[in-house]
């Protein structure tokens, strides 16, 4: 049965991979904790999933509504609240509460909109499985970790080789620096919030699909990202995706060997330690209180 | 008269839960989602203590903040020579961990279903049966806590939370043991929180764990935030306000399963506002660096 639990767990940590990739890049561009990302997460599911209800939408549309909802939400935040906040000076404090604040909103507005209940996409493909390595595959499942790493590989391939990725990394390792040398620390800030919101809303979809939706999911999963992120090192892409691989099988073997309603705090125990013993993770540098 | 008993009560508790997660958030610059959690610890040993082996008040309340004080180690320590955001992330993992506790340790808690039938609190075997009697009983907790917290705030260590909230790493090189402080203040707040989880449920009688989620957590940080972090009256006012926004909105007639959505919108909105235009809350405190 181990192969099982690893399999499942591999693939849920390929969506737990790109959350916490679309964190990773808000993070170590805007350098404050964006926890509004659960609301695009969110606002993405919804999207994705209502427009699976709505009959002959073929689930690729489902899947850009997912990702273009989101974007527009982190679009509409970074330009309407944290721009003004940042023209006023306001320390990564003050960004936080109002991300904070955005995030309670956005999530009862949801609520009220759409109803607490759960909502469950019309089943369009859910037939076949296929064996490997001795466990059982959903075709739901396959298609997910297909699409969670096409978007993760295709994040990758633009940060390291479009020189608006270049644009990113270099703010992200030094902004003042990269805007002496001419980086636009605005529009690249913006930037990283598109993206960052685009691959949430992806993700949202993507854990809706395969389980459902709702109101409230934001800050379970922003926290499995987070954990995700920082077990990878915050800022590492590709730790990203490790992360999230480690924080699936964690997950899934909490779940089977303890109890299924163990398995979110299996991995939030696992970021009590990782914060404990080696915040840095596997490809972070080592943090420290200040750097000079 | 006994609804406005209710609200003084609920007034009470909240303001206990405000004034000592200022003590953090405010004065030393520290913002803590994990208000709740301690909150619903001292309320489920509470609970516990009197259910099964009749612990009075008196000793449920100490008992619980001896609990909340070990637990919240495990928060300071986590974030020991870490960014102040490591330290939200650990006490946003902490909640999650102890409301999955909670919700999930059905032989101790008895999970979604909540304990029912926690015994009245007695103060030295007089049993505090009127509302009005546990109204005054709320009352004075809230004075001893802001006490408390008003002592700490106006004493040589407040000036250090001070240092610390504006510039940590300058109140190290002056020589203060800043993880060490930080620690301190965080378990008196996390105490203090007990203390409130307690009284709610001697209170109500009855406990679940929907009502120490996260977004508990941030009702209160609200309170501070709109009432003024770090200020003397601040914590205070935001409680009254925060607590009786809702009571306003069920004059105005929202059906019941919308108006929990609604309150929450507000408590954002609120928020939001406030760091946009007033970041100070209403009295005027911390304005956490604008």
């Amino acid at each position: 049965m181990t192969s099982q639990v690893v399999l499942n767990g591999v693939l849920a940590g390929l969506t737990w991979g790109l959350v916490a990739l679309g964190f990773t890049v808000v993070y170590s561009t805007a350098r404050f904790l964006h926890v509004a990302y659960a609301a695009t997460f969110v606002v993405g599911a919804y999207a994705g999933v209502s427009l699976s209800r709505v009959s002959g939408v073929p689930l690729v549309v489902c899947a850009f509504g997912a990702v273009a909802a989101g974007a527009v939400l982190g679009a509409a935040v970074e330009i309407f609240v944290y721009r003004p906040l940042r023209r006023m000076r306001s320390p990564s404090l003050v960004l936080f509460l109002a991300s904070l604040a955005i995030l309670i909103i956005v999530e009862n507005s949801v609520a009220l909109l759409f109803g607490s209940e759960i909502q469950v996409p019309a089943r369009v493909a859910e037939q076949g499985s296929i064996r490997i390595l001795g466990a059982q595959l959903s075709s739901a499942q396959s298609g997910t970790g297909i699409g969670a790493l096409a978007l993760f590989f295709f994040t990758w391939a633009f940060t390291r080789l479009s020189p608006v990725g270049k644009r990113m990394r270099a703010v992200a390792s030094d902004a003042e620096l990269a805007s002496v040398v001419g980086v636009d620390e605005r529009s690249t800030l913006a930037l990283a919030m598109v993206i960052g919101s685009a691959l949430s809303g992806a993700s949202g979809f993507l854990l809706a699909y395969d389980t459902s939706a709702t109101p409230t999911m934001g800050f379970t999963v922003l926290l499995v990202g987070v954990t995700a992120a920082i077990a990878g090192g915050m800022g590492s892409i590709p730790g990203a995706m490790l992360g999230g691989l480690l924080v699936g099988v964690a997950q899934h073997a909490g779940a089977w060997f303890l109890a299924p309603e163990w398995q979110d705090a299996v991995v939030f125990v696992i970021l009590l330690l990782l914060l404990l013993l080696r915040p840095q993770g596997f490809f972070g540098k080592p943090l420290r209180k200040v750097t000079v | 008269m006994e609804y406005l008993l209710h609200v003084v009560v609920l007034v009470a508790i909240y303001a206990i839960l405000a004034v000592s997660l200022d003590l953090i958030a405010g004065r030393t610059g520290l913002v803590s989602v994990a208000h709740a959690a301690f909150y619903g610890l001292g309320a489920y040993t509470a609970a516990l203590l009197g259910i099964h082996s009749g612990v009075p008040f008196l000793l449920s309340v100490p008992i619980g903040m001896l609990i909340a004080i070990g637990a919240s180690l495990t928060v300071s320590l986590t974030s020991a020579r870490l960014h102040d955001d490591y330290f939200v992330i650990a006490t946003f993992a902490f909640q999650m961990v102890l409301f999955s506790v909670f919700n999930n340790l059905i032989g101790l808690t008895r999970g979604p279903l909540g304990i029912s039938g926690i015994p009245k609190a007695s103060v030295f075997g007089w049993t505090v049966q009127s509302s009005l009697a546990f109204a005054v009983l709320a009352i004075l907790l809230a004075g001893v806590a802001y006490l408390v917290i008003d002592r700490i705030a106006n004493s040589p260590l407040g000036r250090v939370l001070l240092a610390i909230r504006e510039d940590e790493v300058f109140a190290a090189a002056l020589g203060k043991n800043t993880l060490k402080i930080k620690a301190a203040v965080f378990a008196v707040s996390a105490a203090l929180a007990a203390s409130a989880g307690s009284l709610y449920a001697h209170y109500v009688g009855y406990i679940d764990p929907q009502s120490f989620t996260v977004v508990e957590s941030i009702l209160v940080i609200s309170m501070v935030i709109v009432g003024g972090a770090g200020s003397r009256w601040g914590p205070v006012i935001g409680a009254i306000l925060l607590v009786l926004l809702p009571e306003i909105l069920r004059f105005v007639g929202l059906p019941n399963a919308v108006a929990a959505n609604v309150r929450q919108i507000l408590y954002g909105a609120l928020v939001l506002a406030a760091m946009i235009i007033r970041p100070r809350g209403l009295v005027g405190g911390y304005g956490f660096g604008r």
